[in-house]
């Protein structure tokens, strides 16, 4: 259509303009000229009229366009109502198995000073450790978990036994392999070679954990782990994070020792399961039953409470029907992101021999605690760039082992937090130990401990 | 080391004095929490009088707020810090934060639901 008028104007706007500029030039047209012009302006009506037929044509395909295009979205719109959302495909989000490695590696300085005239040790490295743990999630209700140690340790000290034995050993050990199975929100089976939950230092104790490089000494009166089975779980109390946690379990328990001489002797480690025989005589056989019931009452994030009974029972030598028992209650309070407080009560019971190759008959009572108290200095709001990563510790424990050695020992020392998983720690140890096992020397240990 | 023995609950008690001290009102306190107090503050009608006799006396007690839901990284500040230090969201992808936070279920005994939303917060902002 435009092109037409365009036409068209064009052809009136010559005809005027030759009208009005040659006005006396009609008569001197010849009929050569004006059969010219004529075919001329007939040959453009025979265009003008193409390209309208043209036109009309695009017009139409245009309709159709239009037309398919209001199907198109027509039917986009049918699917998108259709259409379920479909989660971003993500491999390793949905796969079913998963192996992941987490754990720790520590290596740590130790130097001990002699007591009243004893001897120490010379300050060395004296430990280097990688705990890696291995998880293994079959699907999302079973887990197949196991933590091992693989552990230089320099600097040991001969014994009467071992009397040329010194310098470094490298030991492989497993510390605990499990499996889970979540029955339900509230119910999971465990079974295998278990951290023990009498208190919570053995499960939640892993060495970047922990502030204080070593153990609380009264950990040595109890076993760490135990081959058997658990059924543990959470029951959450309404929506403010506060939960009862229960465990209950059987392990084969504390044992006598493997041999004819000391077969007699207790081995928390738990030797179980053989019988006794000349070449190795082992008085157990019946497992030990435990249990651990728990309460968690966080009022607000970084302010909580908690509190935990744990016990232990069974028979470490059912010839002679001497039982092993142990009740612990451990606490765990956060006030506030910086300061923490937290420790445990042991006390355990075990029968012995009659009369006891060491003096000792009847049943033996070996019990102790800690507490141990730490403060982020960041609470300080000094805004400083050192001071602001670092912990102060202090933590006191004693043991009495029931034959005759008291222990009290004061630990003060701090942690510096290189990254969130990177520690320096490092602690002074006073002892003040008296008896026929004292500990007679002080120490202090530094630390470089990583969690991965 | 008498002293020493004798200076630790000196040193725990003014521990928790500086904790007590120095500790900010509310150190995570989530957003919704103040938009919900903010909105109820504004609910109340101005022009609402206090009734007289027993009703007024039943007003007098503390209202009873129906608990709040706790989010995923409160459940996660207040299950996981107590023991360790913070872990990044980024540090796992998110199936490894899976198997992790089931390993966790039960080493630490959280309630299944709670971990559930603990893992949903870490799982947002992990490395894949």
């Amino acid at each position: 259509m435009k092109t037409r008028s365009i036409v068209l104007a064009g052809v009136t706007a010559g005809c005027m303009i030759g009208m009005v500029l040659f006005p006396n030039t009609a008569a001197a047209v010849s009929d050569e000229e004006f059969n010219a012009l004529k075919n001329q302006v007939q040959e453009m009506s025979q265009k003008v009229q193409t390209l309208e037929k043209t036109n009309q044509q695009d017009q139409q395909q245009i309709q159709q366009l239009k037309q398919q295009l209001g199907e198109t979205q027509t039917t986009v719109q049918t699917v998108a109502a259709k259409e379920q959302p479909v989660p971003a495909p993500s491999s390793a989000q949905d796969a079913k198995h998963n192996f992941t490695m987490v754990g720790d590696a520590e290596v740590a300085y130790v130097s001990q000073h002699g007591q009243n005239g004893s001897n120490g040790k010379n300050g060395s490295f004296e430990l280097a450790d990688f705990a890696p743990i291995f998880l293994y999630r079959a699907n999302d209700n079973i887990l197949f978990e196991a933590g091992f140690d693989i552990r230089l340790n320099n600097n040991d000290a001969p014994t009467a036994a071992t009397p040329t034995v010194g310098g470094s050993s490298t030991s492989v050990s497993m510390s605990f392999a499990q499996l889970d199975y979540m029955y339900n929100d509230y119910v999971t089976f465990v079974a295998g070679d278990m951290l023990l939950p009498l208190g919570t230092y053995s499960e939640r104790g892993a060495g970047w954990l922990n502030k204080v490089p070593d153990d609380p000494l009264v950990r040595a009166i109890l076993p760490g782990t135990g081959v058997g089975a658990q059924v543990r779980g959470a029951v959450p109390l309404g929506e403010s994070g506060q939960s009862i946690t229960y465990a209950i379990y059987g392990v084969n328990g504390p044992s006598s020792t493997d041999s004819s001489a000391a077969s007699g002797s207790l081995d928390l480690g738990g030797n179980v399961g053989m019988y006794n025989s000349a070449f190795a005589p082992n008085w157990h056989s019946d497992p030990s039953g435990g249990a651990r019931i728990g309460w968690f009452f966080p009022w607000k994030p970084h302010y909580d409470l908690e509190l935990g009974v744990a016990g232990q029972s069974g028979e470490w030598d059912n010839t002679g029907g001497r039982n092993w028992s142990a009740g612990v209650v451990d606490a765990a309070l956060h006030i506030s992101p910086y300061f923490e407080l937290k420790g445990e009560y042991v006390n355990t019971w075990y029968d012995t021999e009659f009369p006891g190759a060491n003096g000792f008959s009847g049943t033996i009572q070996p019990h102790g605690w800690w507490i141990q108290g730490a403060y982020k200095l960041s609470g300080l709001q000094w805004e400083l760039p050192f001071i602001n990563n670092a912990e102060l510790v202090n933590r006191y424990d004693t043991l009495n082992d029931g034959m005759g050695t008291l222990t009290d020992r004061y630990t003060v020392g701090g942690v510096y937090y290189l990254t969130n998983t990177l520690q320096f720690k490092g602690c002074y140890e006073f002892n003040r130990s008296v008896g026929p096992a004292a500990i007679p020397f002080n120490d202090y240990i530094l630390e470089l401990s990583y969690g991965f | 080391m008498k002293l020493l023995f004798k200076l630790t609950p000196l040193l725990i008690a003014l521990s928790i004095f500086l904790a007590a001290s120095r500790a900010p009102a509310d150190t995570t306190a989530p957003k919704s929490k103040s938009k919900d107090s903010e909105s109820a503050t504004n609910a109340a009608p101005a022009s609402v009088t206090a009734p007289s006799g027993s009703e007024s006396k039943k007003d007098d007690k503390p209202e009873t707020k129906p608990e709040k839901k706790l989010t995923g990284e409160e459940l996660y500040t207040i299950n996981c810090n107590r023991c360790h230090a913070e872990r990044y969201p980024t540090e796992f992808t998110s199936g490894q934060w899976k198997t992790v936070l089931t390993h966790m279920r039960v080493r630490a005994n959280i309630p299944a639901k709670q971990a559930k939303e603990i893992l949903k917060y870490l799982q947002e902002d992990s490395g894949h």
